[in-house]
């Protein structure tokens, strides 16, 4: 049997996009489906455009405390609507570079919705026309929305990550529910730009999927430039006001209430994937808590149809996505692929101080394994980091003490978010401690941090005691 | 188009072989009949010729690499007009073919083996571990170094004493990762071994097992479970043999003398040709009986043995056969015998009457039908004519192949060799 494409995929966020050229560069005869701009959230409205956005408030942050490091500049302000337009222009400048990348490798961008008829047949309804569409194989890349708490719903005054990027106006007070990355990005930025920020988080710390003492040094952090949180609380309901939003707050342990007022409320508690209107129900294709269930293949119980990304499930990251994108395709073109092992996928977040990840908690380490070695280095022990005064922070890792198993490595301070690929590319190919302390490091770099980290978990670290 | 130069089989049996030596370097030109390799099989060092004129381009597989198999790429020719380019013209699949391979293939370099091992504080780099590595050899350690593994995959198989040879990796490009070496199990009786070791914490030295072991063990190991074999033992007085070997010696220098063994040989060979039914061998759906007596010789060599054989005994005088056998023993000793030279027969004689054993019994050779074991000879009172005296005798034991020699008819053989040797002047007729 004839199909029109071999490979069609629906969305074309970073998941979907990186399987439609990876097709394309398999020979697969390839189509992506987008109802909305290239890109998907990723690109859009949540990485690319929030780091845009948080240079800029970094950039003032540096500025007013340029007198430090002798230069002198006045009367630093800050064009709102500035910030917001080069974000929107960095975005834009991106999407129009993913259609020019699916022009380049051949790759039919249809705009529209689909949805799935049956297992070799989807519709896409768009503006112009209707019409159904013959794939041999389908990715599903359709991503996820923001989550609302049950009594609480998105308004012009309740902002998702949508709304917090693009605000016609700086608001004077925020509440932001919810301190996982997105969360503590947003408040972070908008706390460097003057806003009285309240962070409000169910757990009893904050960035809770991270390990307790960056949790808590980051906490610490925060705190001192002005962030304000109310750990192991949750948000009951939020009243809106002409004078502001009405928070009631209340502590998950002891009940007790508070009350907390806002200009404006970002609500960022985890997000659900899009399973909804894209005729999953017609092929009966099976889905859990919200997301696609998938092998490590990425194939759903339809053997022709593969779901990557947020809809496929935890852990929510672009970078996930991607890779996926890549196992799916690969694995239809009959290549010989490996399946993601969660533990050695990198997080991030992007505040100031940086935090990254990879791998288990010091907390989980314990639960999983009998012994453990754990090392850690302070920034300020680092030359690199002192020269330029970002010496906040410290590198931490954790190992298997029976093998020399990296089980994890945890890092805050600025610009580790471009070092945790050095541990992840040790702990992909299952290095041991020796092949991190057998690497040269350059000097003076805040990698060496990373090195002596791990001396330091076998007791032998040279820039500190 | 250049030749690819495939690893022969010198022998009927050769699965696999060991490049011991490249006479020739990559780029040295070679003649047809020319010896460019030496190549040691299951039981011989061969001299290994090229076939054709050219330049050798390419050494595929490095000198000291052991158990290459038979008609893996080992190197290529070019000829004239060629240039080392052309290698490229070789198909793909049998590029990737002895790619793989080459990666399974090991070469024997010691100081890897040692480099490897101190890497890891828990293994000494001498041969002696603690933990158990039964399944084979110096192939193993060799091994264990051209597969690719992880870090934390090879310190954890070494710290669990698992040889991951056999595993195949399920990491990129067959790289064996951690979850391979966990998922790993134990073979039933080496576990057994692993856990004596355990219990008993007695460290022992681990010694490779060389080509030729690995046959003796298959050969035997297949001969003494598929060969429905009996014995047979008979005494026999060697005082009248002794007495004409010591004529046949009178005035001879000693490598010229006769020996017991070669009087034996050619006493089996008369034997043979009186009981036709020792002459033969077992062909699964048939038998086939030999006209000529071909015999095979024992002889134990350095960390082994080897049978070599004395083809048409019964055309061979005892100079001959005399001459034959020492020469044999010669070439048996420094690994030179060609594969025909050992490979046959209908029958072997083993001989440890030189360790004094009064009398033993021993696995047959295949394709062989029995085998002669010979005892010491030891004096022993007899009481002839009423009156005790003393006689010389030496215990012989036939093992035989029931499926080709009944009983009677191995009685028969055994009798008729006892005769010869007690009546040596029958011989002559």
């Amino acid at each position: 049997m004839n199909f029109e494409y071999d490979v069609v995929v629906i969305g074309s966020g970073p998941g979907g996009y990186v399987a439609a050229i990876r097709a394309a560069q398999l020979g697969h005869k390839t189509a992506i489906i987008e109802k909305d701009n290239l890109g998907g959230i990723c690109l859009n409205w949540g990485c690319i455009p929030t780091k845009a956005l948080l240079k800029s408030s970094e950039v003032y942050s540096i500025l007013k405390k340029s007198d430090y490091y002798g230069i002198s500049a006045k009367e630093i302000t800050f064009d709102f609507d500035k910030v917001i337009n080069r974000s929107r222009d960095v975005a834009k400048s991106l999407s129009d570079g993913i259609g020019f990348l699916l022009k380049k490798n051949n790759i039919d961008h249809i705009s529209g919705n689909a949805e799935i008829l049956d297992v070799n047949l989807l519709k896409l309804t768009n503006k112009s026309k209707d019409k159904d569409i013959s794939f041999k194989n389908l990715i599903i890349a359709t991503g996820a929305s923001a989550k609302e708490l049950p009594n609480i719903s998105f308004t012009s005054n309740i902002w998702s990550y949508r709304e917090a990027m693009t605000p016609k106006d700086l608001p004077e007070s925020l509440a932001v529910i919810g301190s996982g990355a997105i969360g503590i990005e947003f408040a972070n930025f908008y706390n460097s730009l003057g806003v009285d920020v309240t962070v409000i988080e169910l757990a009893d710390k904050i960035l809770p999927i991270e390990d307790n003492e960056i949790s808590n040094y980051a906490k610490n952090e925060f705190e001192k430039q002005g962030i304000k949180f109310q750990i192991g609380s949750y948000v009951e309901s939020v009243e809106e006001k002409k004078d502001g939003c009405h928070l009631k707050v209340v502590n998950n342990s002891d009940k007790s209430v508070s009350k907390l007022k806002s200009d404006k409320v970002i609500m960022a508690v985890g997000i659900t994937g899009n399973i909804n209107n894209i005729g999953l129900e017609n092929v009966n294709i099976k889905t859990e808590n919200g997301h696609i269930l998938t092998d490590g293949n990425m194939q759903t119980n339809i053997s022709n149809i593969y779901a990557i990304g947020d809809v496929a499930g935890a852990p929510w990251l672009a970078h996930k996505a991607s890779h996926e994108g890549i196992i799916a395709v690969d694995f239809l073109s009959g290549l010989n692929v490996h399946p993601i092992n969660n533990n050695n996928i990198p997080g991030c977040v992007y505040s100031s101080p940086q935090v990254a990840s990879v791998g288990l908690t010091e907390e989980k380490a314990k639960e999983q394994f009998q012994s453990i070695r754990v090392g850690k280095f302070p920034l300020v022990a680092n030359g690199k980091a002192k020269a330029i005064s970002n010496d906040t922070g410290f590198v931490k890792v954790i190992y298997d003490k029976e093998t020399g198993e990296l089980l994890g490595a945890h890092m805050i301070g600025e610009g580790v978010t471009e070092l945790i690929h050095g541990y992840t590319i040790a702990k992909n190919m299952e290095g041991t401690e020796e092949d991190i302390i057998n690497t040269i490091f350059p000097h003076p770099t805040i990698s060496e941090s990373l090195h002596e980290a791990v001396l330091s978990a076998y007791d032998r670290p040279i820039h500190f005691k | 188009m250049p030749l690819t130069i495939y690893m022969p089989a010198l022998s009927p049996t050769m699965e696999m072989g060991n490049i011991v030596k490249w006479h020739k370097n990559e780029g040295d030109s070679v003649s047809s009949g020319e010896v460019i390799a030496e190549i040691e099989t299951d039981k011989a060092l061969m001299e290994f010729e090229v076939a054709d004129d050219g330049v050798l381009a390419k050494i595929l597989i490095a000198e000291g690499t052991v158990d290459v198999k038979v008609n893996e790429p080992i190197a290529i020719l070019i000829q004239d007009g060629e240039s080392l380019d052309d290698i490229s013209d070789i198909n793909t699949s049998e590029v990737s073919n002895f790619e793989e391979d080459v990666a399974s293939s090991n070469p024997l370099d010691p100081d890897i083996v040692k480099h490897t091992d101190n890497t890891d504080e828990n293994v000494s780099s001498e041969e002696i571990l603690v933990s158990s590595n039964t399944s084979t050899d110096k192939e193993l350690d060799a091994e264990n170094i051209r597969k690719f593994i992880t870090p934390l995959a090879r310190r954890i198989a070494f710290d669990k004493g698992i040889d991951y040879s056999s595993i195949h990796g399920s990491g990129p490009n067959g790289r064996i990762v951690k979850s391979d070496i966990q998922n790993y199990k134990f073979p039933e009786n080496n576990q057994i071994i692993q856990n004596n070791m355990i219990d008993s914490n007695n460290q022992y030295i681990e010694t490779p097992i060389d080509s030729m072991r690995e046959v003796i063990a298959k050969r035997l190991q297949e001969s003494h479970s598929s060969i429905p074999s009996y014995a047979l033992n008979v005494d026999v007085s060697i005082t009248e043999i002794n007495k004409i070997r010591k004529k046949m010696n009178k005035d001879i220098s000693n490598d010229m003398r006769i020996s017991i063994n070669h009087l034996l040989i050619k006493i089996v060979s008369l034997s043979m040709l009186k009981v036709p039914e020792i002459n033969t061998s077992w062909a699964e759906n048939k038998i086939l009986r030999y006209k000529d007596t071909d015999i095979g010789i024992a002889v134990a060599i350095e960390n082994g043995l080897i049978t070599p054989i004395i083809k048409s005994v019964n055309t061979k005088g005892l100079a001959i056969i005399r001459d034959e056998l020492k020469d044999l023993i010669k070439r048996s000793h420094e690994k030179k015998l060609k594969p025909s030279e050992y490979q046959g027969g209908t029958i072997s004689i083993s001989n440890l009457g030189a360790y004094g054993i009064k009398s033993f019994t021993s696995i047959i050779n295949p394709p062989q039908s029995c085998i002669l074991s010979i005892g010491a000879s030891r004096k022993i009172p007899i009481i002839k004519d009423d009156a005790v005296s003393i006689d010389e005798v030496m215990s012989i034991t036939l093992t035989a192949d029931h499926r080709l020699i009944d009983g009677a008819v191995g009685a028969q053989f055994l009798s008729s060799i006892k005769n010869l040797i007690e009546n040596p002047n029958l011989m002559l007729l």
